[in-house]
């Protein structure tokens, strides 16, 4: 029995059949002589059988197609694993990019602006350009367009708006008339009648005139003189002004031309006068005339500022007899609410008496080449200078750019390497995955 | 085997159809090694479908004398055996056996011949061994696989593992005494759980 371990190392084999003829002999007469050896290989026999006894599986039914699935997409394409993963998330991909584009751009930016493509050099901080003017002028020119025909009619200009404030006049003293009935039946007995007949002799019709031209000019300088040769003529004054060198606008030679904007005060009556003169300074490319009347409104603020003053007056009267503190202060309280209010139609109207008086014309002078008097010969003697400028011009650029891509590149690295990052830790959780289950 | 090895030469030549032909005799045989050596139905599907994607790509560098069968075991024992490595190192994804088919087989054959006693008690053993094989490291799991349930020689074993005979023959031998231990450890556990529940 000695060798009972020898042979249990053999017996696996011996139950396959795979000793060789003299060694299954040997095993075979020691598990005759020994039960245990016997006992044991009838145990491993049983649990090969056991093995042996499992069924086979059906795989499910969708295996198959999966397989076949995922092999006509690696036919598809040679480099599967990085398309599958572009694939499958394009979304995340454009997101990134796009992110990747605004960093870099954001880089980029300032220089396109400060150097290469920017549309202007402003001569002062200054952000009125033409695409800004275009709109404004064709909202107006729309919303005015009797003001303007009426305005541009060369002749009897004069006349017809004279005729215009006669009949003003009129509807004006009826509606001051009334207004003097208001102010009857509420201020009365502390208005004398003749201040009330001042005031309308005074008071005529309240319009706020505005006005907008914009011009083509051969010079912008002498122009801009001109302006304010009108301006001081009428008594006028310049609300503000700016001018700047279009970089849109380069003449053939290469010259700056200006482009510039005047906001002009005018005297009301001179108006018209200013504007025509104004006008014919140079191109009219637009014109639009508005005009805002505020009387109606304006003496209705009146009324109530003079019923406010009675009002105060009377509170003054109150509390000259007033005798208890409690009176004196709720008294005092109400004239404080009052005068509050007085000040606020006050200012109202003084800012409308402003604008009545001082009419608004806003220009825009552009200076054009003048391509229609007179034929310019190609100058062929600066043109190595000009082709030298252009040069230089577009290498700055380049160099701009170039410099402002590699800023760019520094903005988004911190990005490159998160999304770096972030798709080596997705990747080996993938592999981790990619067997463990869908 | 003449159709099977036109089958692969078709195939090396990049026709498609005949590959899926190849999956389609394959698939069972691979699935089920793989279900036998992961313990579960996905995992199987996994390395099923992982298997045939190897062998697509590198169809090209098959060699035509030795045996599709073969080159296709061998390719699924490796990433299985790379899988339970893999796990066993990580220890994130412990093997999951409950859903194994011989507890729902039962009730579905309980009306067959066997008198239900007799099934239970198959089955039971037969949960038993599946258990026991899947607590078996991967060289003596791969041999119990590939030799008793599957029924493959030692020949074949061989080649699909890439072993000589008589690696084979003492593996399949210590394979075999240890899953013996394995199913008596369990089954003295199970009846020290029960000596002490009573």
């Amino acid at each position: 029995m000695g060798n009972c371990n020898e042979v249990r190392e053999q017996l696996s084999l011996y139950i396959d059949g795979m000793l060789e003829p003299g060694e299954a002999e040997g095993v075979e007469n020691h598990l005759k002589a020994c039960p245990e050896c016997s006992k044991e290989v009838e145990e491993i026999r049983r649990l090969i059988r056991e093995c042996g006894e499992m069924e086979e599986k059906e795989p499910p039914e969708y295996l198959a197609p999966m397989i076949i699935n995922s092999i006509r997409k690696q036919a598809r394409g040679k480099n599967t694993r990085f398309s599958r993963w572009l694939g499958n998330r394009r979304i995340v991909s454009a997101a990134a990019a796009v992110l990747l584009v605004l960093v870099v751009a954001k880089g980029v930016m300032p220089a396109l602006e400060n150097g290469f493509w920017g549309g202007m050099k402003a001569a002062n901080d200054m952000s009125t350009d033409q695409t800004q003017e275009e709109p404004v002028a064709e909202e107006y020119g729309l919303s005015s367009q009797e003001a303007l025909n009426k305005a541009m009619a060369p002749e009897g200009r004069g006349a017809s708006s004279e005729a215009e404030f006669d009949v003003a006049e009129d509807g004006a003293g009826g509606q001051i008339k009334m207004g003097r009935e208001m102010f009857a039946l509420t201020a009365d007995e502390a208005q004398p009648p003749q201040q009330v007949e001042q005031k309308e002799a005074e008071a005529g019709r309240k319009i706020i005139n505005n006005a907008e031209l914009s011009l083509n000019v051969e010079n912008f300088d002498e122009s801009f003189r001109a302006i304010q040769q009108v301006v001081e003529k009428t008594g006028g004054f310049i609300q503000s002004s700016n001018s700047y060198v279009s970089r849109s606008n380069v003449g053939e030679d290469g010259r700056d031309y200006k482009e510039g904007h005047v906001a002009l005060r005018i005297p009301g009556s001179e108006f018209y006068r200013a504007l025509d003169e104004i006008e014919h300074l140079g191109k009219t490319t637009n014109k639009s005339v508005f005009g805002n009347d505020v009387t109606k409104q304006y003496m209705d603020m009146e009324a109530r500022l003079k019923s406010k003053e009675v009002q105060e007056e009377r509170l003054l009267d109150i509390l000259s007899k007033a005798a208890k503190v409690e009176d004196i202060l709720r008294i005092e309280n109400e004239l404080n609410r009052v005068r509050t209010e007085i000040e606020m139609y006050v200012s109202q109207m003084r800012d409308w008496d402003n604008l009545v008086q001082y009419s608004t014309i806003n220009v825009f002078i552009r200076e054009v080449e003048p391509k229609d008097k007179q034929v310019s010969p190609p100058k062929m003697g600066n043109l190595w200078d000009r082709v030298k400028k252009g040069f230089i011009l577009t290498t700055n650029g380049i160099l701009d750019i170039v410099e402002a891509l590699i800023v760019g590149i520094g903005f988004a690295l911190p990005v490159i390497i998160i999304a770096g990052a972030g798709y080596l830790v997705w990747r080996g959780f993938r592999n981790k995955k990619s067997i463990q289950g869908r | 085997m003449a159709a099977e090895l036109r089958l692969v030469e078709r195939s090396k030549e990049g026709d498609l159809q005949a590959f899926e032909e190849l999956v389609l005799m394959y698939q069972k045989q691979i699935y089920n090694l793989g279900y036998r050596m992961m313990g579960n139905e996905e995992d199987a599907c996994d390395i099923a479908q992982e298997a045939f994607l190897r062998a697509y790509k590198s169809i090209g560098k098959f060699n035509l004398k030795s045996r599709f069968g073969t080159w296709i075991y061998r390719i699924a024992m490796n990433l299985c055996i790379d899988e339970l490595r893999k796990r066993k190192k990580t220890k994130l994804y412990p093997i999951v056996h409950n859903d194994n088919p011989e507890d729902k087989q039962y009730k579905l054959v309980s009306d067959a011949g066997d008198l239900p006693e007799e099934l239970v008690e198959k089955k039971e053993t037969r949960l038993k061994v599946q258990q026991a094989i899947n607590r078996l490291p991967e060289d003596h799991r791969t041999m119990i696989v590939l030799r008793d349930i599957q029924g493959r020689s030692y020949q074949e074993i061989a080649d699909i593992m890439g072993l000589n005979l008589g690696t084979v023959k003492s593996r399949i031998s210590r394979a075999r005494y240890n899953l013996k231990e394995e199913i008596e450890k369990q089954t003295g556990t199970e009846r020290r759980e029960l000596r002490l529940k009573c």
